[in-house]
């Protein structure tokens, strides 16, 4: 019940405490609206029992052999008391029966409640046949010095139906109230969250890439405005350390460079003035080498870097895709020569489309090489080029390894490797990959990556077509 | 030939100056623009190195001034500033070439020899090292009798080496000069190596003198003698 709580929108949410929260107040209203009713006409009901005993006492007489009379039974006398529904009984205080006025005839009460139990002033209800409920008073009084008790009767049966009509009103308005309640706290709901949904598409559509974009803040001063503005101000700090991040590695390349001149120079004119010991020449040699390659490393940096930075202008230019395939195959075909691997190119040789030309080149060269360097010797590798709706698709397929699932996502960060000790081996310094993605979704494309362990990779880099 | 080589990191300029001394260049250091400025004019120089970055006048300042007084001397500019925008700036500003570090010396060495060429030397194009022969309008190889068949990329690849004959080429070199690469971050460098370890093949296999040679940690020579 928790989770399946937790699980629903805030919308739904609040519409469903609106809607509780109505039910409760309408709940104990009805119940206080009940009590009070029941209550005053209770009281009603036995004020009105009071003025009959008045009246019914002042009236009772007794006859000569000492029976108990009431002399309004069928004389013609005063209109009001014939009119009064009298309803009761006379008992002597040794609970003899000693008179009884019933709106039936005696053989006709079924179910005669006892005799009084106490001689005292009393009021409670009965429940005669039928449901018949009747307010009942007992009372003592004298009649010509004989003390006896007065029972009075009183119909509760429109009290009653008046409390029915209560419960049955209440039964169809509550619903009904509940319901209008649930909808207006949707609707406010709803309206109070627009904001809310307005805000999340905005930062839904914030990457890391156009992270200088600010959130519209409609109204500053309400709780939707503080929170917008906290979240633009985390953007900017984010944006900040991003940009930080993008200085020091443009920064740092460029620091490197100096030493890196002076070792490279130092070394290669040592091996130019003919130090002719081989061990030396080898040792310097091998410092050589790793100086080159931290050389293409500082370079590979310094690209994406200035890639990211924006610093890198495009010339967009009409370019035959199969052109570009072609070469990419003719430059690394002498590699897959070596693995007796083939380089297949397909495609419509009319296919163009609208890019820079180097970056779209070196993209597909940074991931046909990948494609060579881990298949195996005795593969195929294929190019294709096809329009797929309104975009073209270069397609590099391999059957090599396959990259496990846990590492499609991340293949394209920068110095991610799969398998730490297999592709430096390869000479690879692992930005090759970053920076195809970024020159091709610095073009307004995309690369899919479709991987499967054991069974190769395709990669796909997707272009606007036109 | 007098080399001037104004660059503020001591040890690159040693290595520089030491490194052209070898080559039979008579060469001067100048750590300062102002210092480099005040040689200059002291006395004549058939080349200058200069590096963009000097504390005090920089490089660009250097050459500007330089070139203002109507100064002929080729330059070569030095920079580890590598935008369009740098190339251009520093082109536009005089100077004769450009060169972003950090850089192989071989590179700087070839890259001053053209200039002093295009200054006014001989041509040094060769056709013949050793056995082995280039006809270039034929595009037709041959080591000694023996005609070798090799791939149009394998011919511009030794006709290069030749070209530079006796002198170490760099990967780089060859990748901007032979593949037309014009990116330093895209992955040549194996493609480049397989293909000399087969023109290697073609050209050497059988001979007792081995005519191309690898320069480890620098890139690839060609060279008669042992």
């Amino acid at each position: 019940m928790k989770n399946w709580w937790k699980r629903r929108t805030l919308k739904l949410r609040l519409t469903l405490c609106y809607a509780a929260a109505t039910a409760v107040v309408l709940g104990v209203f009805a119940w206080v609206a009940y009590e009070v009713v029941e209550h005053r006409l209770g009281a009603e009901l036995d004020r009105q029992l009071r003025i009959d005993f008045d009246v019914i006492e002042a009236q009772l007489d007794k006859d000569a052999a000492g029976q108990i009379r009431w002399p309004v039974r069928g004389a013609h006398g005063d209109e009001g008391y014939a009119r009064l529904s009298a309803w009761f009984e006379v008992w002597s205080e040794d609970r003899q029966l000693l008179f009884r006025h019933w709106p039936v005839r005696d053989a006709d009460i079924r179910n005669p409640p006892p005799a009084p139990v106490e001689s005292s002033l009393r009021f409670y209800t009965l429940e005669l046949e039928n449901d018949l409920h009747v307010r009942t008073m007992e009372r003592p009084a004298r009649v010509h010095e004989l003390g006896v008790i007065v029972r009075l009767f009183r119909d509760e049966t429109d009290m009653r139906r008046t409390l029915g009509q209560i419960v049955e009103v209440f039964m169809l308005a509550a619903p009904l109230a509940v319901l209008l309640a649930a909808l207006g706290g949707y609707f406010v709901a709803r309206r109070s969250l627009m904001p809310v949904a307005a805000i999340a598409e905005q930062a839904r559509k914030i990457t890391s890439e156009s992270l200088s974009k600010r959130l519209p803040i409609p109204n500053p001063h309400d709780e939707l405005g503080q929170l917008a503005t906290v979240f633009n101000e985390t953007l900017a700090r984010l944006e900040n350390s991003f940009a930080e991040l993008k200085r020091f590695t443009a920064d740092a390349s460029h620091e490197l460079r100096t030493p890196l001149t002076a070792l490279r120079t130092v070394g290669e004119v040592a091996l130019r003035q003919g130090d002719s010991n081989p061990a030396l020449r080898e040792t310097i040699g091998s410092m050589l080498e790793e100086a080159q390659r931290l050389n293409d490393l500082i370079e590979s940096l310094l690209t994406l870097a200035r890639m990211e930075g924006g610093k890198i202008s495009t010339k967009p230019e009409q370019v035959k895709l199969a052109e570009l395939a072609g070469e990419v195959r003719d430059n690394l075909s002498i590699l897959a020569a070596d693995k007796q691997q083939t380089i297949d190119v397909t495609g419509d040789d009319r296919l163009m489309v609208t890019a820079d030309r180097l970056l779209l080149r070196q993209a597909l060269m940074n991931i046909a090489h990948n494609a060579v360097c881990y298949s195996l010797p005795q593969t195929r590798i294929a190019i294709g080029t096809t329009q797929r709706d309104s975009q073209v698709v270069i397609e590099v397929s391999d059957q090599g390894p396959g990259i496990a699932p846990e590492h499609q996502e991340k293949i394209f960060d920068r110095f991610y490797r799969v398998d730490k000790s297999r592709s430096r081996a390869d000479g690879g310094n692992g930005l090759g990959l970053a920076i195809a993605k970024w020159s091709v979704e610095h073009q307004g494309g995309h690369i899919e990556l479709e991987s499967e362990l054991g069974k190769g990779s395709v990669f796909r880099i997707v272009l606007p077509s036109a | 030939m007098k080399i001037l080589v104004i660059e503020d990191d001591a040890k690159t300029a040693n290595a520089i100056r030491n490194g052209l001394r070898g080559e039979g260049y008579d060469t001067a250091l100048a750590s300062t623009g102002e210092d480099g400025f005040f040689q200059l004019n002291a006395q004549p120089f058939d080349l200058v190195v200069l590096d963009w970055m000097l504390p005090g006048r920089d490089g660009i300042e250097v050459l500007k001034t330089l070139r203002s007084r109507g100064a002929k001397t080729p330059v070569l500019l030095l920079t580890a500033r590598d935008t369009i925008e740098d190339r251009v700036l520093g082109l536009d500003s005089g100077a004769d070439d450009y060169l972003v570090k950090p850089f192989a010396f071989a590179e700087l060495l070839a890259r001053i020899r053209a200039l002093l060429r295009r200054a006014g030397d001989t041509d040094t194009l060769r056709k013949q090292v050793g056995d082995l022969t280039l006809d270039v309008e034929n595009r037709r190889v041959l080591r000694g009798s023996r005609e070798i068949a090799l791939t149009p990329r394998e011919f511009d690849l030794l006709a290069y080496l030749l070209r530079n004959h006796g002198q170490t080429v760099t990967r780089q070199m060859l990748a901007k000069d032979v593949w037309r690469e014009p990116h330093r971050a895209t992955p040549l460098d194996n493609v480049i190596d397989v293909h000399v370890a087969h023109l290697r093949r073609k050209i050497d296999e059988g001979h007792h003198l081995k005519l191309i040679r690898t320069v480890r940690g620098v890139g690839f020579v060609l060279r008669e003698e042992s």
